[in-house]
């Protein structure tokens, strides 16, 4: 790419925490109700904490490649031949997934709200959107994320503020129920969604970053405060609904919104909470375009990523329409499949990335010494 | 129906080429226009399939195959 951008890392800060409760706010906490119980919290709670970690290892892992994407750290770190192996089926994913969150918003648009509407024509505006995003670019594509995470935020602790009255304590109880197992299995699943995703924003965070320091703080300030949007809907869904009704309804957190009646006056607050939904999902959908987009054009040796945008945007919307069968297939798909796939490029690829990157060091090293050895003996 | 998709798909092919490619020729990006033009084909086989009624490859699909071994053995391990 001919031009250089750099973002700030409170634009950084931003793009995570969007992304961070990207899906998760309205889709997660039912399947997380029906796997963890009214135990879905201590879940949230622990896949936070743990995902700390990870957040810690990209960072770390970013630090020491500074100007490299993801792609080419694969590339510079495995070798030509299995890093381009490796980086295709990274690249991959992405394709899988893009259409996979576009199939999302109009399952939910065409279910609640134009259900005589043809699908095509809703994904069509959203990966019409998509394209123009990616078309103007990175800068952007940050600066909106900088403006939007206020007002996303903002109206969601609005409507969570305005439903609590309405909290029943004894939804929590009994505590730990069916033991520990269940709850893990929660963990799981919710890293799925919030923590490990977060590897898409090494796309960015090396390479168009001024000051990497920063920047790493910049992120864990920005997952904290996305983590804390998904445990608030999560632990408000089992609160005010209970876990069984949270786990029944395909969307609780809509279901809550629907809850709001504050003197008869403020009422039907579910289209905020969609708003704020389709937006933090167009941002988790952008990401993976990004890959998608930057990814290939790097893969390929593209001097200009724009020109590949809108071909694939018209792979995207076709194949957003049959990438599930069913929703049983979706479910299945979710809870099980994505778990280990996005495991295996965000927690098993960074770990050996930064094991090889170490072992590559440790030989330079023992060389130089010997080196210097040599020259002494010498002298 | 699909008839309408594919006469719809064939002037989007039109005006994005007359609008793209010229400019590519232009400023000599080769590799830019081979892979905009295999990306575009690969759509287009998939748009016209669509409408056809004919079965799509669905990549998800592919991925659920492969890790199928991987969940068996995650579902004993959480049972």
């Amino acid at each position: 790419m001919k031009e250089k951008i750099k973002i700030t890392s409170h634009q950084l800060g931003s793009l995570v925490a969007i992304h961070t409760c990207g899906t998760t706010i309205i889709v997660v906490s039912a399947s997380l109700a029906s796997l963890a119980k009214q135990d879905a919290w201590i879940s949230a709670l622990a896949a936070i904490v743990i995902g700390l970690s990870f957040v810690w290892m990209y960072g770390y892992l970013g630090s020491l490649y500074p100007n490299m994407t993801y792609i080419e750290i694969i590339k510079a770190v495995l070798g030509k031949w299995i890093g381009q192996i490796v980086a295709i089926n990274f690249v991959f994913l992405s394709f899988v997934v893009v259409p996979q969150v576009v199939y999302y918003l109009f399952a939910f648009i065409s279910m609640q709200y134009l259900p005589e509407t043809p699908p095509y024509v809703i994904s069509f505006i959203y990966v019409l959107t998509l394209c123009i995003a990616m078309l103007y670019g990175l800068e952007a594509i940050v600066r909106s994320a900088e403006i939007f995470i206020y007002g996303i935020s903002a109206l969601f602790i609005l409507t969570m503020l305005l439903v609590s009255p309405n909290i029943n304590i004894n939804n929590l109880f009994p505590i730990l129920e069916k033991g520990i197992v269940p709850v893990s299995r929660g963990t799981l699943y919710l890293s799925a969604f919030i923590t490990w995703p977060l590897i898409n924003l090494m796309m960015v965070y090396p390479k168009n970053i001024i000051n990497i320091n920063e920047a790493r703080k910049s992120i864990f300030i920005g997952y904290l405060w996305g983590a804390l949007l998904t445990f608030i809907s999560v632990i408000m869904s089992i609160l005010v609904l209970g876990s069984t009704i949270a786990s029944q309804t395909a969307y609780p957190t809509y279901l809550l919104a629907k809850e709001v009646n504050v003197g008869t006056i403020l009422t039907r607050f579910e289209a905020i909470v969609v708003a704020v939904w389709i937006v933090s999902l167009f941002y988790r959908g952008l990401m993976y375009f990004y890959i998608l987009v930057i990814g290939s054009s790097q893969l390929i040796g593209l001097k200009d990523y724009r020109k590949i945008v809108i071909p694939y945007g018209l792979i995207v919307l076709v194949l957003s329409n049959v990438i599930y069968r069913d929703t049983m297939q979706k479910e299945a798909y979710l809870s099980t499949t994505w778990v280990l796939y996005s495991m295996t490029f965000s927690v098993v690829l960074p770990v050996v990335l930064l094991l090889v990157t170490a072992f590559k060091r440790s030989i330079a090293r023992e060389k130089e010494n010997k080196e210097q050895f040599y020259d002494d003996s010498d002298g | 129906m699909g008839f309408v998709a594919i006469v719809l798909l064939l002037i989007f092919d039109v005006i994005l080429c007359i609008v793209e490619i010229p400019q590519m020729k232009k400023n000599d990006l080769k590799k830019e226009k081979w892979t905009f033009v295999i990306i575009l084909g690969l759509g287009n086989i998939l748009v016209i399939l669509k409408s056809l009624g004919k079965e799509i490859p669905n990549p998800s699909e592919w991925v659920i195959a492969f890790y199928a071994p991987a969940v068996n053995l995650m579902q004993n391990v959480f049972k």
